[in-house]
């Protein structure tokens, strides 16, 4: 049986936890940090079984060889533990082979060192026996090497360290109780090993640190079953952050108090129109002439942001960061996409004049010809009754057709050949206004634009039947294919449209002083939008060019839209029979 | 005013008495059984009695040997059904919701058991040490996918026919037999080997044939042995000219090792035992009891010896 100093019990003992331990550990393998600590208790069953026989050994060789071994093992718990900690609490990235193996360059040498350390005095400076308490110890003189060993050891273990006590420092019960449990098991073998390195222990010429890791491995089986230690990894909540942060559509712009970019993500990124590598460490005026509203100091923004790079609106939120003592460290700046919303208020202001002045000024209208009516010269009154109520219906229709567009905005695209669109929209305009005459370009057969595109090409070819002031209204068609755009344009020979009305479409918005006179100018403008286009209207002395860009579809998605398909919400599809 | 119990109501009463003992004592004896065969309790026993037919061959006294191979042969067996719970869960559902039901528990002792067995090699020195560890490690070369990952062309050890079972006869066979050697401190001799090439022929019979009831499972799994790969009857007959050449072995080169003759007449007894329990592959509907059948050969011989 084994015989021998109490150490040797303690070692003996711990070989058995340790195995254990690395057992348990080694079952979670698929787990953040699983390997890692499956291989730090193994380095330790190592240590202790190496120590064990080394100090049962018999005679100088068979003792230094077994010290030798001990090597094998002490050199794998720093590594283990360091890549342990990091996989553990979520920055695993940083862990690949490559810079696993560069961990190991320092102790895979001292292992070598180790093996030959009868031939050079690096790790060791002096090999003899030394008796205590009347048993056989090893004693050697600390080598040049031992102290890079042990430095590198210990600044892999603070390394590890670091991050655990993020997890201390969280709110979560179960992630606190983990990283203090990991702790306490990290820190009972560094002391032991303090005390041994300093010459505070009871038998210098013993090292009992794998003893200590008896205590790690309790604490760390603790961990296991009281803070579910593999079940409830704190290992996705950075991964979480930074998803978030990269994916969100919102922009996030954190500047220093030097007004260096420290974090930016994709989508802030787009505003500013740069690569978001390349923004990080930057001043944050090297974004953009605009920019240097965003210094750490300025005053909170109060009017919408449309970046200089995108035609979409922010809202800019700005929030002070401050350190534990109150003191700012930076400043946050959140860009919200208020595109939609001001899009949304644009049309509830046009939809409210209509109802609230040109419906009014018409029913107003009827009212005054109905009491002319009972008056006398009923017969014309009847006709502006007649003239007044045709135009609220037509109010009605141009309302319904825009409310159609607007139903379109988030469909899939309906892709339709633009020579059936536009030839649709033509026979209509003929059949409702015989005097007009449209000239058309030849169109390209493979293009394909959205099939709404219909309502704002009869639009505006009413428009001009209606407008223009001549007894042969002509309207001539072209077509500019450029790329994945197509502009479709149509001059009239009228006198132009009238600039006030062009201003107020050109803003984007009315007020109850400055508004257009009807709802097709309207109609046309956002149904380009809401296909993704853009709606430019200009006169010369020709008379009026509308002219209509919008994306070019693609004619695959025509082809399976003859058999009405479309994409579900949830990306699956829907066959309409 | 008594009344004299008439036939009817005694033989109530019996039926009422049986009925209790059916649903007490009986239906307890056989959970208690489950529970000792799905908890590897049962396999960790006949390993046990293997290490001490292996001490007695070896003319050695039992020693720490037989804790280490109960140990290690419970972690292991244990290891292997949590782990394996998802492709028993057709061929053995009752095991697979044992094991799924105490999972936590089990493993936690089965790696308790595997420290214990590590802290009780270590005072049979090194080589004792590697002999306590050479399950495990066989165990998870065996198991895992770690030489594909080496190498994509060799596969699992798992699905290789014949090289599956092999592994894990090598493994125990090594353990039974040079286990209670290095804890004894003796040299390694030609009995030894002659010991080590019996249990060798035994485990792989004990492999392989309760892999009669997996072999569906196995073939869906793509994990190849002898029944799934070559059917019943090829794997009978192969068993069978394994016993025999081990049976040959025995009557011949292991007799003249052994000082007793009784020894001899119990292995070859053991043996016709073997021939018996692997004609019934094929030819006996309860597939799920071969397994126990085959591997009682260990508790006979242990009984023969005994006696």
């Amino acid at each position: 049986m084994l015989s021998g100093p109490a150490v040797a019990y303690a070692l003996w003992a711990s070989t058995g936890v340790g195995f254990a331990a690395a057992l348990v550990a080694w079952r979670a393998r698929a787990e953040p940090g699983g390997v890692p600590l499956a291989a730090m208790f193994g380095g330790q069953v190592v240590w202790s079984v190496a120590l064990l026989f080394q100090v049962r050994a018999d005679g100088l060789a068979s003792k230094v060889f077994w010290e030798e071994i001990t090597w094998i093992g002490v050199v794998v718990i720093p590594v283990a533990w360091f890549v342990f900690a990091v996989e553990f609490t979520g920055h695993d990235r940083y862990i690949t082979r490559r810079s696993v193996a560069a961990l190991s360059v320092v102790p895979v040498a001292t292992v070598g060192l180790a093996l030959t350390s009868q031939t050079h005095d690096i790790l060791y400076a002096e090999t003899t026996l030394t008796s205590v308490r009347g048993q056989a110890f090893l004693s050697r003189e600390p080598g040049v090497w031992l102290w890079v060993i042990a430095g590198y050891s210990y600044v892999l273990g603070a390394g590890g360290a670091v991050p655990l006590l993020g997890l201390v420092q969280r709110g979560v019960t179960v992630f606190r109780g983990q990283g203090v449990a990991l702790l306490v098991g990290t820190l009972t073998p560094v002391a032991s090993n303090l005390l041994y390195l300093g010459g505070f222990v009871p038998n210098p010429a013993l090292d009992a640190t794998p003893v200590a890791f008896c205590v790690s491995g309790v604490a760390f089986l603790l961990a296991v079953l009281w803070f579910r230690l593999f079940e409830s990894s704190p290992a996705p909540c950075q991964h979480a952050r930074q998803y978030l942060l990269d994916q969100s559509h919102d922009g996030f712009l954190v500047v220093d108090t030097h007004d260096t970019v420290v974090e930016i993500n994709d989508a802030a990124g787009r505003i500013f129109a740069t690569d978001t590598t390349t923004a990080l460490g930057r001043p944050v005026s090297a974004l953009g002439a605009e920019s240097s509203i965003f210094r750490h100091d300025a005053e909170p923004p109060t009017d919408p942001f449309r970046g200089e790079h995108t035609d979409t609106t922010y809202d800019v939120s700005q929030t002070r960061l401050t350190n534990s003592r109150g003191r700012t460290v930076g400043t946050v700046y959140l860009f919200r996409d208020i595109s939609q919303y001001i899009r949304t208020q644009q049309r509830h202001q046009v939809l409210n004049r209509l109802f609230r002045h040109n419906i009014r000024t018409q029913t107003s209208l009827i009212m005054g010809y109905a009491d002319s009516a009972t008056r006398g010269d009923t017969a014309q009154n009847l006709e502006k009754i007649r003239d007044s109520a045709a135009e609220i219906e037509d109010f009605s229709t141009e309302t319904r057709e825009i409310l159609d567009i607007f139903d379109r905005e988030y469909a899939s695209p309906e892709p339709a050949r633009l020579s059936a669109v536009l030839d649709e929209a033509i026979a209509e305009t003929r059949a409702r206004y015989p005097s007009v005459s449209v000239e058309t370009e030849p169109v390209p057969a493979d293009v394909y634009v959205d099939d709404s595109l219909e309502s704002v090409f009869k639009q505006i070819l009413s428009n001009a039947a209606e407008h223009v002031d001549r007894a042969e209204p002509a309207v001539s068609v072209s077509i500019d294919v450029d790329g994945d755009a197509v502009s479709t344009r149509f001059t009239d020979n009228g006198q132009g449209i009238d600039p006030y009305e062009r201003s107020v479409l050109e803003r984007g918005a009315e007020d109850p002083l400055e508004h257009g006179s009807g709802l097709g100018l309207w109609l046309v403008k956002w149904g380009a939008e809401v296909v993704g286009g853009d709606v430019e209207v200009t006169n010369s002395e020709a008379g009026a060019t509308v002219r209509v860009s919008v994306p070019r579809l693609s004619n695959r998605a025509a082809v399976d839209g003859e058999s009405s398909s479309i994409s579900g919400e949830h990306g699956s599809t829907c066959d309409y029979y | 005013m008594s009344k004299e119990p008439t036939t009817e109501v005694v033989q109530g009463w019996i039926d009422g008495a049986v009925d209790v003992l059916h649903r007490t004592v009986l239906a307890r004896a056989v959970r208690a059984w489950d529970v000792f065969v799905y908890s590897s309790l049962y396999i960790t026993s006949i390993a046990v009695i293997e290490g001490w037919l292996a001490t007695e061959l070896l003319g050695l006294e039992p020693n720490a040997a037989l804790a280490i191979i109960g140990l290690i042969t419970f972690s292991v067996y244990m290891n292997d059904r949590i782990a394996d719970a998802d492709t028993d869960r057709v061929s053995n559902p009752a095991q697979v919701a044992f094991v799924r039901r105490h999972q936590g528990g089990l493993f936690a002792l089965a790696a308790g058991a595997y420290g214990l067995a590590v802290m009780l090699g270590v005072l049979g020195g090194p080589a004792a040490l590697v002999l306590t560890l050479l399950p495990g490690v066989f165990w998870v070369c065996y198991a895992l996918d770690y030489f594909s990952a080496v190498t994509d062309g060799v596969s699992r050890l798992k699905d290789i026919v014949v090289v599956n079972t092999v592994v894990v006869a090598v493994a125990w066979a090594m353990t039974v037999t040079f286990l209670p050697i290095a804890l004894a401190s003796q040299p390694v001799s030609a009995e030894v080997w002659a010991v080590f090439a019996f249990f060798l022929s035994r485990d792989f019979v004990h492999t392989e044939v309760p892999n009669v009831p997996d072999r569906f499972s196995d073939a869906r799994i793509g994990v190849d042995t002898l029944p799934s790969r070559y059917g019943l009857v090829t794997t009978r007959r192969a068993l069978y000219v394994l016993n025999l050449a081990t049976l040959a072995f025995v009557a011949t080169a292991m007799s003249d090792l052994f000082a007793s003759r009784a020894t001899t007449v119990a292995l070859v007894g053991g043996l016709c035992y073997s021939l018996l329990a692997v004609g019934l592959i094929g030819r006996w509907s309860r597939e799920d009891r071969l397994g126990t059948l085959s591997e009682l050969e260990y508790p006979l011989l242990f009984l023969i010896l005994v006696i």
